[in-house]
């Protein structure tokens, strides 16, 4: 029953691929069509430069040709001998069913590369901002559920709720200017301001440390709103409930009572949501990586879509959905084979 | 010497001085009475008006320097370069045959001397000097013949240079008769083409002929090449993050001082002038707000000087794209709208101080620059009276019209120029005072180029050039670089130009074509299809423990023949 | 643990234990109402959000009898000035008022907010709507392409979607609702689910009532709770949403104000103009924090499980 109901799920997210695929492809595309990306304004450079870099680059063919051939299809159909059906196309190169992202249009390097070399810088922001997120939201919550109805707990609510009604760039430009400029300014300890490391001292873990709290930090406060009046919720409910009153009735310690029984029953449901998060793990800090200039990968979408670097973008942006659609399905298949009536739906 | 030429020369002085520790008792008013009473003579004599100058007599080996640059490199290979920081790097770790000095001159870099053509007018010939790469192998004819093959041969076509359309039609051949000569042959004379191509960094043909023509295009070599014979090798790239060089100790002009060099990203020029503060770079260019406040920054010295560039307006010329070429179509209205322009007061609030007014169609850094006789400075009335007689008039709602057409249109510019996008918005309204509705509109820059030199679908563009080492503006003015990627979007046609700029290309006689050029720009500040706006500075800020730094107008990003010279006084 | 579906159906009129608590009969809509109106934080929440909206409204009549100065008006001699008696909140970087940009900037942000969520709701919860209700392939369909929607990061679609089209509030507005509807659909078809099985539903059809009538006679209004909720709680997001694409280039350019771009580009000058970061920076914090409060509000007072 499990494996039918994963093969169900699987062959439904492939359509979900393909038009994620689809979609991306003809809007990155429907734009400065006659742009040559890459190419600075250079007074020097004539028309005949321009056309053939486009004709080299494989821009002058008909859009779904292009499609077909980024997809690998048309690599595909080539080598079946059919190459004549593709009308105008140039020497297919292997493409997405090959596993191949393709070249950089701007630069030539192999969007893979760029990628998956980038893609650890972001995982840790968004690995660290999570588990601040936790850490701190934890204790936030449970306080709150403790001290329910009392200044604390109405001061850490309006806290958590603030804090998410703050734009990020803003707070990251605050950030830097009081722990970088200002710190330095008077003299102190201060934190650097982007950057995954400071140049020649070898990525010594405490600077790496230093450079990477504050955008963690700043990441962070989206999670912590949530999670901490969830956990507080969630809290609450635990609270309530008859185990906990015959744990207190057995005569057992009130710290024993909330640490040992409630905070582990209340702390499951964060768990949910956290999973939550994931798929949207290598997107989520793209503003962030912006103000921080993190080298990850939101903020190599960005760059590159502003220089429509069409295969860059598509890469990445195509990488990103997989993930969330894998992330989707693997959730569910989880659920499934914890809960079976949900096989059924 | 005009009002406008002794300021700036005045602030060039300035700028100079406060680098001299010896004088910076003086006061201002004192520097003023001192320039004055001296002049000429002492603003040379303080190198006022010359690049700055290297002095080694203290220097100190080892240590480093990071420099902040906004973007990351993209590819350093020669025959690929298109953006600044791959420029800054690949000029560092390649040589070449040429390079420009501080006022755009050329200099001999590999060559021994710079070659004067044959009295065919289109051989020159090269001899190399002895120099090696940095593997150990000696740098020959041949690897110079491979590099110009890969970029013009038929055999390397798969290989997309972007310098390749050019070569193919100006390069007829390129030889070697022996190790140490080669001979080029142009196709016809052709003046720009030592400073626009014999200036293209040398490859090692030991490593890239195992190559496929189709290889090169993508090979990590672009990025972090294993050979080079420049300054500066390649240590490790860190992607998006920095780009880490070493000390050429085969350099041919000697080994630098430096140990090391890096380049770092730095997410924008406010963040540049941050980090400048904190000391986490030496060395970049902050943003044009910061200046004032990098003032009395104890660490840092602020250099600025004119810059081979210009922010200009293009009109479009042709009804056939848009039916405000009515409007721009009559040469005294051309001239209203930029008479109703206050240029100073722009360069005042909107550069902060770090423009000029143009007064000609090409910057003051260019060697061919001279000041038009007619100018157009700033007199609202007039230029109301000028509308006038042109025959537009004020309608009940302000705005002039004629014939039916109203004085309204869109004045874009490139999403991401601070700068740029306040001015828009200020010249906006400053035509606004005059009866003109102009709305304005950012646009993403790859838009705006195509909808500039493809389809020339807009109303008016304002825009911001850097210019190259040669003068040849051909691709900005001539009838024939009108649409498919050339930039004369107003479809600007006047045979009189067309045939200055073609004898120009082909007159190598140097003060014959400074000739032909300044008549050019007399002819276009009476034409005025696209004014040029402000002349921009560039402003740097030097770290103090960093000497011999030197950036001037054609030696800021790239090339950088005094950087073997550089060092740090505290040797870390 | 106790079945909130149960609980669900105790409370809900028309079943056999209404009334149990012995109150008064009372429709659903307007328990909740009483509930909100208890809420004092929330409404006083909801009270900015009115008064900033009225405020954005006649931003006209400011800017002709208040400050007497348009948006866009330039003097580039009074740059940078301070707050002081010319200018109340100070001036920009052209010299214009910061006051009057404010108010009329009220107008793009609440607009956006407002039009966003309504699109949002209207596409999401039409799809959902339609999705729970047929069932069958045109839920498979419809949902399909929410998946497809969905599984684009948000600000990656923002990004290619902005390159696209010229920012105004109208475009802007589609963009963010284009990311969001997915979101408010899955929403809207979980509660179509789970409302449509109900007897009260069985016995309508039985009586008689045609797809449509069911559709937006009874199923519409048991699941319009959730779409409130889901429009309140988004109207905040979607508000510094349009900050974050001011900040990345893609959003309203000046001279057109709209508290995110004052915002970003006030950024440069914050060392030596710190009014210039601090107001629209303000605005923006409150109208999220009031939007996100009165949502909590809204949210708690639908929210049978509290009573």
């Amino acid at each position: 029953m499990l494996a039918k109901f994963v093969l169900r799920r699987a062959l439904a997210a492939i359509p979900v691929v393909v038009g994620v695929t689809v979609i991306t492809f003809f809007l990155m595309h429907s734009t400065a069509g006659s742009y040559v990306p890459g190419l600075a304004l250079n007074p020097n450079l004539t028309a005949k430069d321009v056309a053939l870099l486009r004709s080299q680059l494989g821009l002058d063919q008909p859009l779904w040709i292009q499609y077909l051939d980024w997809t690998g299809v048309a690599w595909v159909v080539q080598h079946l001998g059919l190459g004549s059906l593709l009308v105008g196309a140039n020497e297919a190169t292997p493409g997405l069913l090959q596993g191949s992202f393709g070249q950089s249009m701007v630069d030539g390097t192999s969007v893979s590369s760029q990628l998956f070399d980038r893609l650890p810088n972001t995982i840790l922001l968004t690995v660290t901002a999570i588990l601040i997120g936790i850490a701190v939201s934890i204790p936030l919550g449970v306080i709150g559920a403790m001290r329910r109805g009392t200044r604390v707990d109405n001061a850490l609510t309006t806290v958590s709720v603030a804090g998410v009604a703050v734009p990020q760039f803003w707070l990251g430009l605050i950030c830097i200017l009081f722990f970088s400029v200002r710190l330095h300014d008077w003299g102190l300890p201060f934190l650097p301001s982007s950057g995954l490391q400071t140049p020649f001292t070898g990525g010594a873990l405490l600077d790496r440390l230093a450079h990477l709290i504050m955008p963690a930090a700043v990441l962070s406060f989206v999670y912590l709103a949530i999670w901490s009046r969830f956990t507080r919720s969630s809290m609450l409910e635990v609270l309530s409930q008859d185990y906990v009153r015959t744990a207190r009735a057995k005569g057992m310690g009130e710290r024993r009572v909330t640490y040992f029984h409630a905070l582990r029953n209340a702390v499951i449901p964060l768990v949910t949501l956290v999973g939550l998060e994931l798929p949207g793990l290598v997107s989520g800090g793209l503003v962030v990586e912006a103000v921080f200039g993190w080298p990850g990968i939101g903020l190599l979408a960005y760059q590159r879509a502003l220089a429509y670097d069409y295969t860059m973008v598509l890469g990445i942006v195509t990488f990103a959905s997989i993930l969330v659609v894998a992330g989707n399905l693997l959730a569910d298949v989880l659920y499934a084979s914890f809960d079976p009536r949900i096989r059924l739906a | 010497m005009s009002n406008n030429e002794a300021e700036s020369q005045f602030d060039r002085f300035l700028d100079e001085w406060s680098r001299r520790d010896f004088l910076r008792g003086m006061g201002g008013t004192l520097a003023f009475a001192a320039f004055a009473a001296g002049g000429m003579e002492f603003l040379a004599a303080c190198g006022g008006n010359q690049a700055p100058t290297t002095n080694t007599q203290n220097a100190v080996r080892g240590g480093h320097i990071v420099e902040g640059q906004i973007s990351d490199i993209s590819n350093i290979n020669p025959i690929f370069i298109n953006d600044v920081p791959s420029s800054l790097v690949g000029y560092l770790v390649y040589s070449r045959l040429l390079m420009a000095d501080g006022k755009g001159n050329l200099i001999p870099d590999l060559a021994t001397a710079v070659p004067k053509v044959d009295s065919d007018q289109v051989t020159y010939k090269v001899t190399l000097r002895d120099a090696k790469w940095s593997d150990g192998q000696p740098i020959t004819s041949d690897d110079v013949v491979f590099t110009y093959q890969l970029m013009f041969d038929p055999k390397y076509k798969a290989t997309t240079s972007r310098f390749r359309a050019q070569l193919e039609q100006y390069l007829a051949s390129v030889t070697n008769p022996d190790p140490k000569t080669v001979i080029f042959k142009t196709t016809k004379p052709y003046a720009p083409f030592e400073i626009s191509f014999m200036n293209i960094g040398i490859l090692p043909k030991h490593i890239w002929e195992k190559l496929q023509p189709a290889e090169i295009n993508s090979s990590p070599m672009n990025q972090v090449p294993e050979v080079g014979s420049g300054a500066m090798l390649p240590v490790k790239w860190d992607k998006g993050s920095q780009y880490q060089l070493k000390r050429n100790d085969l350099f041919w002009r000697g080994k630098p001082y430096l140990d090391g060099y890096v380049v770092k990203v730095v997410p924008d020029g406010v963040q540049i002038a941050n980090q400048l503060k904190t000391g986490e770079i030496d060395v970049g260019n902050p943003d044009l707000s910061q200046w004032d406040s990098l003032a009395n920054v104890e660490t840092i010295n602020r250099v600025s000087y004119v810059a081979p560039s210009f922010d200009y307006y293009i009109q479009n010329l042709d009804p056939a794209k848009t039916p405000k070429a009515a409007i721009f179509g009559d040469v005294q209205v051309r001239k209203a709208l930029l008479t109703a322009l206050d240029r100073q007061k722009v360069a005042d609030k909107v550069y902060f101080g770090l423009a000029a007014p143009a007064d000609s169609s090409v910057s003051g850094a260019q060697w061919v620059h001279s000041t038009p006789k007619t100018q157009y400075p700033y007199n609202q009335s007039k230029a109301e009276q000028m509308l006038e007689a042109a025959g537009w008039v004020k309608g009940a709602d302000g705005i002039r019209a004629k014939n039916g057409v109203k004085m309204e249109w869109e004045l874009r510019t490139n999403v991401g120029n601070k700068v740029r996008e306040t001015l828009i918005t200020v010249l906006a309204d400053q035509w606004k005072q005059i009866g003109a509705n102009v709305t304005t509109k950012p646009v993403q820059f790859p838009q705006l180029v195509t909808q500039l030199s493809q389809s020339r679908d807009f109303e008016m563009i304002l825009l911001g050039i850097s210019e190259g080492l040669d003068p040849d503006t051909t691709q900005l003015w001539s009838s024939k670089s009108i649409g498919g990627g050339a930039l004369n979007g107003a479809a600007y046609k006047n045979p009189k130009v067309d045939d200055l700029l073609d004898q120009a290309v082909q007159t190598l006689d140097r003060e014959k074509r400074k000739g032909l050029y300044q008549q050019i720009q007399e002819v276009l500040m009476e034409d005025l299809p696209a004014p040029l706006v402000t002349y921009p500075k560039s402003v740097w800020g030097i770290s103090k423990r960093v000497k011999n730094f030197n950036v001037a107008a054609w030696t800021g990003a790239s090339p950088r023949p005094w950087f073997k010279d550089v060092y740090v006084v505290d040797g870390k | 643990m106790i079945d909130q579906l149960a609980v669900d159906e105790l409370q809900r009129v028309g079943t056999t234990s209404a009334g149990v608590t012995g109150r008064r009969s009372r429709s659903y809509l307007g328990e909740s109402w009483e509930r909100l109106r208890e809420n004092r934080i929330g409404m006083l929440a909801g009270y900015v959000i009115l008064f900033l909206a009225i405020v954005a409204i006649l931003a006209p009549v400011f800017s002709q009898f208040v400050t007497h100065v348009q948006p866009d008006r330039q003097d580039l001699d009074s740059q940078f000035l301070p707050p002081g008696v010319h200018h109340w909140l100070g001036a920009d970087e052209t010299g214009r008022d910061t006051l009057t940009r404010l108010i009329w900037g009220a107008r793009v942000s609440l607009g956006v907010g407002f039009l966003t969520v309504t699109m949002q709701i209207i596409v999401g919860g039409g799809v959902g709507l339609v999705a729970g209700f047929f069932s069958g392939w045109v839920d498979n369909v419809l949902m399909r392409i929410v998946d497809m929607v969905l599984a684009i990061p948000a600000i990656f679609l923002f990004i290619l979607m902005a390159i696209l089209f010229t920012p105004n509030t109208v475009t802007l507005s589609l963009i963010i609702a284009s990311v969001g509807w997915g979101g408010v659909a899955r929403l809207v078809r979980g509660e179509v689910l789970s409302v449509r099985s109900r007897d009260f539903m069985l016995a309508t059809r039985s009586l008689g009532a045609g797809n449509v009538r069911l559709i937006l006679r009874h199923l519409l209004p048991n699941v319009l709770p959730v779409m409130i909720v889901a429009a309140s709680l988004g109207v905040g997001a979607i508000i510094l949403a349009e900050a974050a694409l001011d900040f990345l280039g893609f959003g309203i350019h000046p001279p057109t104000p709209s508290w995110g771009n004052m915002l970003s580009n006030a950024q440069t000058y914050f060392a030596h103009s710190t009014w210039l970061v601090v107001f629209p920076g303000i605005m923006i914090f409150v109208t999220v924090l009031a939007a996100n409060l009165f949502g909590n509000a809204i949210r708690d007072a639908f929210d049978p499980r509290l009573r």
